[in-house]
């Protein structure tokens, strides 16, 4: 049985999905925030997906994203992640593998317009997909978000005033 | 991304809520269980301020006495959520519970999460028998 070791480095915020021979496979984070794969295969190629998902793509973003702000006290208790808008998608056909290979995929945050994951190890990859960059669509809905989120807070602290004046203001 | 992963990603944080909130309710049962803990916490702490403060206290507060009887007023207060005690253990049981379903049909299984849920749900009943046995 062949071994692939895929770690992908500088994954914080991101919400990874990965797919080898278009079967969905478990990723793991390690200690440091970095995601890692193992996969074991007898094959000789293998077709690699990798992709982040991000809440504020989805088609119906604002309200997932309001409901979730309420259920969970005004955001008091979400789960609170590193803000992250950049995405990643990955494509590549593995091939000559050997009984042990590794991959390390590197996402870096550029300014200039490298918008590519740096890809090194031992193994024989024909990428098809190769992008990382930034979406702008979410830093938007994030600041609506945020500007939303922030007039509810006001209207339920304008709420608790109201009660506590109509039930000691006499 | 398929609908199912989408899905599965929002399953995780519902799961991630009801696991804080579970948290949250299995502190108040606590809380209330253990209130003549606090009782003794507050008694304890206005017999080491004088000390610490070599007397100066009574000087700057002169009815620093009748601080002593205003723990009543606590202890009157935190008799009158015992009545709630099983309420939020149970409340405390359904979202631990639920949280730990959900976390198994997420994507990432997280074991770790799903092993703090069990351990939330064990406190919580403990709390609830506690409860109903006092």
């Amino acid at each position: 049985m062949k071994q692939v070791d895929i770690k992908i480095i500088n994954t914080a915020g991101l919400d990874l999905y990965a797919k080898i021979d278009g079967k969905v496979v478990k990723t793991k984070v390690n200690r440091y925030g970095h995601t890692t794969i193992h996969h074991e295969t007898e094959k000789d190629e293998i077709e690699i997906s990798l992709c982040s998902f991000y809440e504020l793509q989805s088609k119906w973003w604002f309200l997932t994203s309001i409901f979730f702000f309420i259920i969970s006290a005004f955001g008091i208790l979400d789960q609170h992640k590193k803000k992250n808008n950049y995405v990643f998608t990955y494509q590549a056909k593995m091939t000559q593998i050997k009984p042990q290979e590794s991959v390390k995929i590197i996402l870096k945050k550029q300014k200039d317009e490298t918008t590519k994951a740096a890809v090194e190890g031992t193994a024989t990859l024909q990428e098809s997909i190769n992008s990382y960059k930034e979406d702008p669509i979410i830093d938007k809905r994030r600041t609506i978000l945020k500007f939303t989120k922030l007039g509810l807070w006001v209207a339920l602290i304008a709420v608790c005033i109201l009660i506590v004046v109509l039930k000691f203001g006499k | 991304m398929s609908k199912k992963q989408a899905f599965q990603l929002y399953l995780g944080r519902i799961a991630t809520i009801l696991s804080n909130w579970s948290v949250v309710f299995c502190v108040l049962a606590a809380s209330i269980l253990v209130s003549f803990m606090l009782y003794a916490f507050y008694l304890l702490i206005l017999l080491i301020i004088p000390l610490v403060t070599l007397g100066v206290i009574f000087l700057y507060v002169p009815d620093y006495g009748s601080w002593f009887g205003a723990g009543n007023n606590f202890i009157n207060f935190l008799d009158s959520l015992t009545p709630a005690l099983p309420y939020l253990a149970v409340a405390g049981i359904v979202c631990a519970l639920a949280s730990f379903i959900l976390f198994f049909f997420t994507h990432k299984k997280s074991v770790p999460h799903m092993v703090f849920s069990g351990i939330i749900t064990v406190i919580s009943v403990m709390l609830l028998i506690g409860g109903l046995v006092s």
